[in-house]
């Protein structure tokens, strides 16, 4: 009896369960599987305009888009992307996550006006990107030209602009990094603290040899996401220009991959291969590129994963 | 009896006043920025662009001299966002259609929009993970085991460059450069909120669930009526942080929904992408970024402790 009982609440259960999924699921199955299935299918299609009405017609490219998207990396100074995208993600891991880290642990230790700088440190997270950016460029642009009497703004000036967005995006990426890494500070047991104190360790000793092991596992998650964004941050260079005309010397990866997807099509109106300088990648190409790109950043990520977590002293 | 309050602060050492100069240097900037641009916002074009005025007060005779006054800027800014372009694109899976959707707007058509994206969007992106987050805790079997493992895979593994693939399918599906389609697109699960309610729910005694189904209730009531509302504090939460975050994102509706411009793409477009634009002089577009910030700021001074908790795994941490 009570066996029939507990089969029928089961049962219940799993038909409630089963009917509740089936929504989300073809949401995933659309937005996840389809897309990233179909991301790798276009990699290696053609697509040309159909003879009649606005279909297309498909055919099948073989490595011809990888071919392409190698041709415009090599092509003049399109490579330099790379080597951008690489050095905001170097700045943003050895400078921006350490100060990061030197703020949360301000904060956490609750020295002079930490509410306040917690607040302060925390206002870039909710303020438009679009907003900071403009004032930001207003200031090295106009104000600072001005206050020293320089020629050009240090955005104008080919020299520093790369340096002055640099400065802006480590800037502004302390905000969400300090609130994540303050409350991971928060939750080690006041014993601990307290009794390394008693045994007399300074406050940079306790930083360095009791904090940070004790947080290792959200520095870990910090590191490997930041892998992900290697080739996605767009370094606000869509927000800093006009008409998107950004300096080819500092295009990112990721606002490359932005403008070309916001400006581009299955079919562009006037390609790449046939005009180096204006024309746009296609669709098909720009998945070829995102594909080698994933190609890369998916065992980067992993191994990266393995190797912090191997050096994690709370996994001993 | 009288309370004794203990004083937590640290003891100041060189390292933290190191650190304290550092963080006096980055609220500085921050606030002189803003003064900065508050300032202009409130000059004359010409103040600034003929007399060079940058760092002064804004000069009222130049404001008489024109018939206006100091928040000049601010009603042009009402006034002039606007938008009006064309856009055209290839919709349908089998029969391909031409859509030519014209993309316009004024500042009051850009706030409904924005609080339609913002708003419902940001509702489906905190309802979806609450939602499977509550079906995966608490029906626990093979098909919940192996979601909870593809939400961590998925959260494991970046993927670049699905955007083509993620405009071309909203396309053929007839979902691009509509509220519906966004929503959808929206209305994933397999993301770091998922865990969160995963781990809130995992948390809570199954005892409410078993007295509940020993008085009759449907599967359906002790999800909204016992659960849900447990998990309210986490959810508001979720919502606040995502409706800010759309409300400021201007990259998506320019992708996604071109022809509903939100009020960041609009004025993204008129200050920044047109410079043919009215707005080409400093003082307007500091005056409409200015617009722009009042609803966030507002709703920072409002809910900012609930905005600066932080999420973690099974709940809110202040």
């Amino acid at each position: 009896m009570d066996t029939k009982k507990t089969l029928t609440r089961t049962q219940k259960r799993n038909i409630f369960f089963g009917v509740m999924i089936i929504i989300p699921l073809i949401i995933f199955i659309l937005f996840y599987g389809v897309i990233n299935a179909n991301t790798i299918l276009m990699a290696f299609r053609k697509y040309e305009t159909a003879e009649s009405g606005y279909g297309y017609k498909i055919s099948f490219a073989g490595f011809d888009n990888f071919r392409v998207v190698i041709e415009m990396l090599s092509y003049k100074n399109n490579w330099m992307m790379l080597r951008n995208s690489a050095v905001l993600w170097l700045f943003k891991l050895l400078i921006g996550l350490p100060v990061s880290i030197i703020f949360s642990y301000y904060v956490y230790k609750k020295a002079v006006g930490s509410r306040f700088f917690r607040v302060i440190l925390f206002l870039p997270n909710i303020i438009s990107n679009l907003i900071m950016v403009y004032l930001f460029r207003y200031f090295v642009n106009n104000a600072i030209a001005s206050l020293f009497s320089l020629k050009l703004g240090l955005l104008d000036n080919p020299n520093t602009t790369f340096a002055t967005i640099l400065f802006f995006n480590l800037w502004l990426g302390f905000a969400g990094q300090t609130l994540l890494i303050t409350s991971a500070m928060s939750s080690i047991s006041d014993s601990i603290s307290e009794a390394a104190q008693v045994d007399g360790v300074n406050t940079v000793s306790e930083l360095f040899y009791i904090t940070l092991p004790m947080i290792m596992p959200t520095l870990t998650t910090f590191v490997v996401l930041s892998i992900a964004e290697l080739f996605v941050d767009q370094m606000s260079l869509v927000t800093f220009y006009d008409k998107f005309g950004v300096p080819a010397h500092i295009k990112t990866v990721g606002y490359f991959l932005f403008q070309q997807v916001y400006e581009s099509d299955l079919i562009p109106n006037t390609s790449w291969e046939n005009n180096p300088v204006f024309g746009k990648l296609s669709y098909s190409q720009l998945s070829a590129f995102g594909v080698m790109i994933s190609a890369f950043v998916i065992p980067v990520s992993f191994g990266v994963r393995r190797l912090l977590n191997h050096i994690d002293p709370n996994n001993d | 009896m009288r309370k004794v309050k203990i004083r937590k602060h640290h003891k100041m050492n060189v390292f933290f006043a190191v650190v304290l100069a550092v963080l006096i240097l980055y609220t500085t900037l921050m606030f002189g920025l803003f003064l900065l641009g508050l300032n202009i916002s409130l000059k004359h074009p010409l103040d600034v662009e003929i007399y060079s005025n940058i760092f002064g007060l804004p000069n009222m005779e130049i404001w008489k001299l024109y018939n206006a006054n100091i928040f000049g800027n601010y009603i042009f800014a009402f006034r002039n966002i606007k938008l009006d372009k064309a856009n055209s694109y290839i919709v349908g899976l089998f029969n391909k259609e031409l859509v030519q959707a014209p993309i316009k707007g004024d500042i009051i058509s850009c706030t409904i929009y924005t609080l339609i994206y913002a708003g419902i969007g940001a509702l489906c992106s905190t309802f979806m993970p609450m939602f499977m987050g509550y079906l995966c805790s608490m029906y626990s079997n093979k098909v919940s085991n192996f979601l909870y493992a593809v939400v961590l895979f998925v959260i494991a593994t970046p993927i670049i460059g699905a955007t083509p693939a993620t405009v071309n399918l909203m396309r053929s599906l007839r979902l691009y450069d509509t509220f519906i389609g966004e929503f959808i697109r929206r209305s994933t699960f397999t993301n770091m909120y998922f865990l969160i309610f995963f781990a809130y729910f995992k948390g809570l005694s199954s005892g409410f669930s078993e007295a509940a189904e020993i008085d009759g209730a449907s599967q359906l009531s002790i999800m909204f009526r016992i659960y849900i509302p447990l998990a309210a504090n986490i959810f508001f939460t979720v919502y606040l942080m995502l409706f800010v975050n759309y409300w400021n994102d201007f990259t998506t509706p320019m992708m996604f929904l071109p022809s509903k411009p939100t009020l960041s793409y609009a004025i993204y477009f008129t200050t920044t992408l047109d410079s043919g634009s009215s707005f080409n002089r400093d003082t307007r577009r500091m005056a409409a970024l200015m617009v722009f910030a009042v609803p966030i700021i507002v709703i920072f001074t409002i809910f900012n402790k609930r905005l600066m908790t932080n999420l973690t795994m099974g709940g809110v941490k202040e």
